[in-house]
């Protein structure tokens, strides 16, 4: 199944995709049901142990969802080798700095 | 060969065909749909990040946040954003669907197509006159 790079790739797509269902569901309802979300109602509800593990997870499988969709869109449209190369450098760095700051916050939240 | 394989790997992968090239028609603008909302999605991320990195930072950096979020243009893009998730969420549905050989017909690409259409929108105004 996972052989090559590209099946690789499609494959983590269809996994995160299916793993992203339960875990956005579980996040609209958690907002739906805690509106209007103003600063003590959101950090109660990631301030407990539960919910802010679920958003961890649901920010790592995001991040890695969302860089495997861009990466495919800038492979689509990008031809010139060189800039491809630079856009999914870029690419790279920009998610691991967003998950990396996304992350920070939330562990500097438990505290 | 296995120089041969890796070449064609790395270097030779076929690309999605372009848009230009095809008439425009249901199933077609469905797909592209799903890029574009992936994009879309992509940019509510940033805004999901600030979102954590405001909570982090205090009450008086969340507040200002909120308040915009809650303002006519933030609950417009929310809106938007809240819509595009419920359409990339029920197409990529569609799409794992696919990928095990179901649902591939003709009629059934369009029904479903349709079915994702109308629920994803339908579900977006559900939720936000059960929320309002």
């Amino acid at each position: 199944m996972t052989h090559s790079k590209a099946h690789r790739g499609w494959f983590l797509q269809r996994l995160t995709a299916l793993l992203l269902i339960p875990l956005t569901l579980w996040l609209v309802w958690s907002v739906a049901t805690t509106l209007p979300l103003d600063y003590q109602a959101a950090h109660n509800w990631l301030s407990q142990p539960l919910n802010s593990i679920l958003f961890g997870v649901f920010l790592l499988i995001l991040f890695h969802h969302t860089w495997l969709g861009l990466k495919e869109v800038i492979e689509d449209y990008v031809h010139n080798p060189v800039l491809k190369s630079i856009a999914l450098f870029l690419l790279i760095i920009i998610v691991l700095a967003l998950l990396a700051l996304s992350l920070h916050s939330l562990f500097s939240l438990r505290l | 060969m296995r120089f041969i394989l890796n070449q064609v790997d790395t270097q030779q992968r076929p690309l999605s065909p372009h848009l230009q090239i095809y008439r425009p028609q249901l199933t077609s603008v469905l797909s592209i749909m799903h890029r574009l909302t992936g994009i879309l999605l992509s940019l509510g991320l940033l805004l999901l990040v600030y979102w954590l990195y405001v909570l982090a930072e205090g009450e008086a950096s969340y507040q200002i946040f909120h308040t915009f979020l809650m303002s006519r243009p933030g609950l417009l893009t929310l809106f938007l954003l809240n819509w595009a998730l419920f359409y990339h969420l029920a197409n990529g549905l569609r799409h794992l669907f696919w990928d095990l050989g179901l649902g591939l017909e003709l009629l059934s690409s369009y029904l479903s197509g349709y079915l994702v259409a109308i629920t994803s929108f339908a579900a977006t105004v559900w939720l936000w006159l059960e929320i309002s």
